[in-house]
């Protein structure tokens, strides 16, 4: 086995990580999409250990890690919070020097709590100098691996982003998602119009970076938008009185439906990182139809969260072997 | 003990002293002279070098968490820990398990803090049955046994005609009554200041005007009974502007301050810190600068420690799951003093918010000031010296503080409490 001691890799957030950093792994995902499509995925990762450990419920992020780890060749071990000494009220900070005392490459982790990426990461760190801790969502802090797959799919649509617009509506206070992308498209220069209701879009929100407008008329965002990324209303998030009448009231002041839709730019395009709550933030003849991209932002989440493993075990364009430095390092 | 204190500065804002190189005698309890000959006999004499001689220093709002609570703090180690912070009176909170609602529960302490010697400790009595905010506690008979104050602590009083009869009760027991002021319902899930940095983090926010709405209603009912009321750690611009305008119009109230809040901002929780993670939550520069405007007016009379221990075990954990507080009986005065070196408080104010203010918070005519007969607690501070807030050097059960590892500037020498040295650090 190439164990690679090597200070810590982790990916904690898109805010921490430079522009530079993050465009050598935008570029390496576009290079292993193509090599998954050609079937010449080298096993770069053959041999390698990874950790999935999942304080929350996941459909399509863990299952793409998986994939991701598969394609690499890499084994993967998957800890589910319910089945694990989590139950048992074993506290983060131990779970993660037991784990990293077995010595993985790298611990992908979800938990519900804000900056518990950060915390893992400083257990790790006080154990052994080989995990590197991938977020894969903390709280409502960040998600930063589907900030870079969305990052990839609105670069396969609209280039360069820096002067490009992109609208991101719905619950954005509680969005890890809306986070990372926001801390994203401020580095690549693109305007940003956050739109929502007030209870869920603060004013703060325009103080995370340059470039970002409150828009409270979804009607305008949708007009000025190349690209709208529709969020989910996490109710699971909010504790007292709902912060609006009722989803049917939300669905019709924010709902993303036909009629809006129709209003859209002619070459823009829908996003949404699912789970989509049909009806509410987005109406199926919207998702399901020929502006939307949500098929592609899966898709790419393979080839970049294949990029982030390898960026976290120091291999590929990041491995010692090459002599020439790759992308996005420097001496 | 007859104790002789030769080249003190004399100084007491409480009774306008300030005098350069006097000789203290204290004898017993009592102190016997503030001016007597250098050549003085007494059992111990201590040389203090020109350095500041105040009244002990009186803390309203300190957590000591015996009984009940015991990995955290006891009342031994918290009167230690207020010793070597210069504090001679410690008002303990009643959040302890049970909670002081009972008078076998105030003899306990008592009793405990008499075997720790040394520090005065007033247990502040529960306001409420098991502090759950349904109905008033047995006041008289708190008070009879030693209560000096009531107080749910860190919870709000949620019931505004429960506290309407708290304020009524204590008037004729001639008590205050301390609030935590917080509208619980703004606040629901916060876990920091509502603002940039939370927006930033993710982390769920308590607005301002959680902390003003609270104020008002209070306010409100203090105008309502006449009774007294003070505020617990206030720490925002606008609630301090509230209670200056309600004792402009004679409104009973008075208010303090916590050091914390004077000097970190809520900048201190990037990075998931959880020892900047306290209740009432750090706040912008903006209300910073008004808690120290606010003391140095005298809107916010004194400075209270809000000593809050915490095990590492609640405290190195995820940020929004990690228990409130910070440690502070021992920085308090260091921290109080930065300030002054930065003229953003005078000496005069300051120790007068740690000694005199706070002792007429509580109507304590016996305490918080210098005078010959009186009691003899007295607190020395060394303006320049230099030290390290560390683990080892701890008193306290628990080190949770934002400030673990800094050096600090200036801090207590020798405390005496009741004529008894419970600190020398000389």
């Amino acid at each position: 086995m190439r164990v690679l001691r090597r200070p810590h890799r982790h990916l904690l957030g898109i805010e921490s990580l430079d522009a530079t950093e993050i465009h050598a792994i935008l570029e390496r995902a576009r290079v292993l999409r193509r090599l998954i499509a050609a079937h010449k995925v080298p096993s770069l990762l053959a041999g390698q250990t990874l950790i999935t450990l999942f304080y929350e419920a996941s459909t399509r992020t863990r299952a793409s890690f998986e994939m991701a780890a598969q394609r690499l060749g890499a084994q993967v071990v998957s800890i589910a919070s319910a089945s694990s000494s989590v139950s048992k009220g074993e506290s983060l900070w131990d779970t993660g020097r037991t784990l990293a005392a077995m010595e993985p490459a790298v611990i992908i982790m979800r938990h519900a709590s804000a900056g518990s990426s950060d915390l893992l990461a400083r257990a790790v760190e006080s154990v052994s100098d080989l995990p590197s801790v991938i977020n894969a969502g903390d709280g409502a802090h960040e998600h930063p691996t589907q900030a870079l797959l969305d990052t990839l799919t609105l670069t396969d649509r609209l280039g360069d982003l820096r002067g490009r617009t992109i609208a991101i509506v719905g619950d954005i206070e509680h969005s890890r998602v809306a986070r990372s992308n926001i801390f994203m498209l401020v580095k690549m220069g693109a305007t940003i119009l956050l739109a929502g209701p007030r209870s869920l879009v603060p004013v703060t929100l325009a103080g995370l970076g340059q470039g970002i407008e409150i828009v409270r008329n979804i009607e305008d965002a949708i007009a000025r938008a190349d690209a709208l990324m529709m969020l989910r209303v996490q109710l699971e998030r909010l504790q007292g009185p709902p912060p609006f009448p009722s989803l049917g009231d939300y669905a019709r002041s924010y709902g993303l439906n036909p009629a809006r839709a129709a209003r859209m730019k002619p070459h823009a395009f829908v996003m949404h990182p699912g789970p989509m709550n049909r009806g509410i933030e987005i109406e199926p003849e919207v998702a399901d139809g020929p502006t939307s991209v949500v098929a592609h932002q899966v898709t790419n989440g393979i080839a970049a969260r294949m990029a982030v493993l390898e960026r976290a075990v120091g291999i590929g364009p990041w491995g010692p072997a090459r002599t020439s430095m790759p992308p996005g390092r420097t001496a | 003990m007859r104790i002789v204190l030769k080249h003190a500065r004399l100084f007491d804002p409480g009774s306008g002293l300030d005098h350069p190189k006097r000789t203290v005698i204290v004898d017993g309890d009592r102190i016997a002279s503030l001016d007597a000959p250098q050549d003085a006999h007494g059992d111990k004499i201590v040389d203090l070098k020109g350095g500041l001689l105040v009244p002990g220093l009186v803390d309203l709002r300190a957590h000591l968490c015996e009984p009940g609570f015991t990995k955290r703090e006891t009342i031994a180690t918290g009167a230690r820990a207020a010793a070597r912070g210069g504090f001679t009176t410690v008002v303990m909170m009643p959040t302890t398990q049970p909670t002081i609602d009972r008078p076998e529960v105030v003899e306990l302490i008592l009793a405990r803090a008499r075997d720790a010697g040394g520090t005065r400790i007033l247990p502040a009595g529960a306001l409420s049955v098991d502090r759950k905010g349904e109905r008033l506690t047995e006041m008289a008979q708190l008070a009879a046994r030693g209560c000096v104050a009531f107080t749910d602590a860190d919870r709000s009083v949620r019931d505004s005609q429960l506290l309407r009869y708290a304020l009524e009760l204590a008037s004729e027991l001639n008590l205050p009554i301390f609030t935590h002021a917080e509208d619980e319902s703004l606040s629901l899930g916060g876990v920091m200041h509502e603002g940039s940095v939370s927006i930033r983090l993710g982390l769920a926010g308590a607005p301002v005007a959680a902390e003003t709405v609270g104020i008002s209603r209070d306010i409100a009912l203090a105008a309502l009974t006449g009774g007294r009321l003070h505020f617990g750690h206030v720490t925002t611009a606008e609630g301090i502007e509230l209670i200056r305008q309600a004792k402009k119009r004679g409104i009973r109230v008075t208010a303090e301050a916590s050091p914390l809040y004077m000097t970190l901002t809520h900048d201190a929780v990037i990075g998931y810190q959880t020892a900047a993670k306290v209740w009432p939550p750090l706040r912008p520069r903006s209300d910073v600068d008004a808690v120290i405007a606010g003391v140095a007016d005298g809107t916010l009379d004194a400075i209270a420690s809000d000593h809050v221990p915490q095990t590492n075990l609640d405290k190195n954990m995820e940020y929004d799951r990690a228990a409130f507080g910070a440690v502070a009986l021992e920085t308090a005065l260091s921290v109080v003093l930065s300030l002054v070196r930065e003229g953003r408080l005078t000496l005069e104010r300051a120790i007068s918010a740690m000694t005199r203010s706070p002792a007429q918070v509580l109507g304590h005519s016996g305490i918080g000031r210098l005078v010959e007969g009186g009691l003899a607690d007295l607190t020395a501070i060394d303006l320049e010296k230099s030290w390290v807030f560390n683990v080892a050097s701890s008193a306290s059960r628990s080190f949770n503080s934002p400030i673990l590892g800094e050096t600090l500037r200036g801090r207590a020498v020798l405390t005496i409490a009741s004529g008894e040295i419970t600190h020398e650090e000389l």
